[in-house]
């Protein structure tokens, strides 16, 4: 954690300011947001709500904010928090189309063809549509460690799951992916 | 020779995965920032507003008990002993209740200075 960013976290949480927490909302929303956006399958609207309700509930407890472990990470347990209890409140709605397990088991359409590895806009448009074959847990486990640089012990802090499980996570979304974006790639791994 | 070529291969997909996973999704630039800000700011100005009232009432009861409860006839006694001691004068009786009255003022305004003191810092 960065110099600057312990002092307005410590003004934030002493003096309960607006001012302070307004930097540190603009240091981690792109993070959180993004964060969101893979968890959300990229659903701009839910995710953008759900940051909010992550920042506004960082404001209301940044007191309990203990600082032993980063505070990115601890708005990504909040973040993964709010969205676990959107997907519970929502899971009954019929109106909501929103991930539930069944929905996440839906199998991916192999693409046919060889990828254009050249083009990067078409490499990052696959992978946020390969996340969207992957599992709740699987895109937030990769999300988090490849894309936000968490370690395994964060995530599973984050998550609150063992650190096993969130290994194994990690293996099964990333052979997943491997297979989405490179279907050539199957005879190497099987 | 084949076996090698396959882990190089695995290595190879491994590592252009992990680059591609490094980026983050895009996220447009727009207003979320000042409306998460301004909720920020109302749920400050509640917190604030909720914390005043409370801060009063405790002052309110704490008032009360100390008028109710301050043994202002016994402070008074002691005084005026004291003082028609120091006067050497014993005829002070009648002037009991002109003191009371003097240091429950007295009190009471020391207690409402100290609590606005407080309240100021």
């Amino acid at each position: 954690m960065r110099d600057f960013e312990k002092q307005w976290i410590s003004a934030a949480v002493i003096n309960k300011d607006p001012k302070y927490f307004g930097y540190l909302v603009s240091e981690h929303q792109i993070a959180v947001r993004g964060y969101l956006r893979r968890l959300t399958k990229g659903n701009e609207a839910l995710s953008d709500d759900l940051a909010q309700e992550t920042f506004l509930n960082a404001f209301r407890k940044i007191t309990t904010y203990k600082s032993t472990g980063s505070f990115k990470s601890w708005l990504f347990t909040i973040a993964y928090r709010c969205f676990l209890t959107h997907i519970r409140k929502n899971s009954s709605n019929p109106l909501m189309n929103f991930p539930l397990d069944d929905f996440e088991e839906t199998e991916f359409v192999e693409r046919e063809g060889t990828k254009d590895a050249s083009s990067q806009v078409t490499d990052k448009i696959d992978i946020e549509n390969a996340f969207k074959h992957l599992k709740k847990n699987e895109r937030s486990t990769i999300s988090l460690c490849y894309t936000y640089g968490m370690s395994h012990s964060e995530i599973s802090e984050i998550m609150d799951m063992p650190l096993g499980t969130v290994k194994s996570h990690i293996l099964r979304g990333k052979e997943k992916l491997a297979k989405i974006l490179n279907p050539a790639q199957e005879d190497v791994l099987c | 020779m084949l076996k090698m070529l396959e882990d190089k291969m695995k290595h190879e997909n491994d590592k252009w995965l992990e680059d591609q996973l490094k980026s983050e999704p895009k996220i447009a630039e727009d207003d979320f920032f000042n409306l998460v800000m301004d909720d920020v700011k109302a749920i400050h100005a509640r917190s604030g507003a909720r914390r005043k009232i409370v801060l009063f009432s405790t002052y309110l009861i704490a008032f009360v008990t100390f008028a109710i409860v301050t043994p202002w006839q016994w402070i008074s006694t002691q005084i005026s002993s004291g003082r028609a001691e120091i006067l050497n004068n014993f005829s002070a009786g009648a002037e009991m209740q002109t003191p009371i009255m003097t240091l429950s003022v007295i009190f009471i305004i020391s207690f409402l200075g100290v609590v606005l003191g407080l309240e100021q810092k």
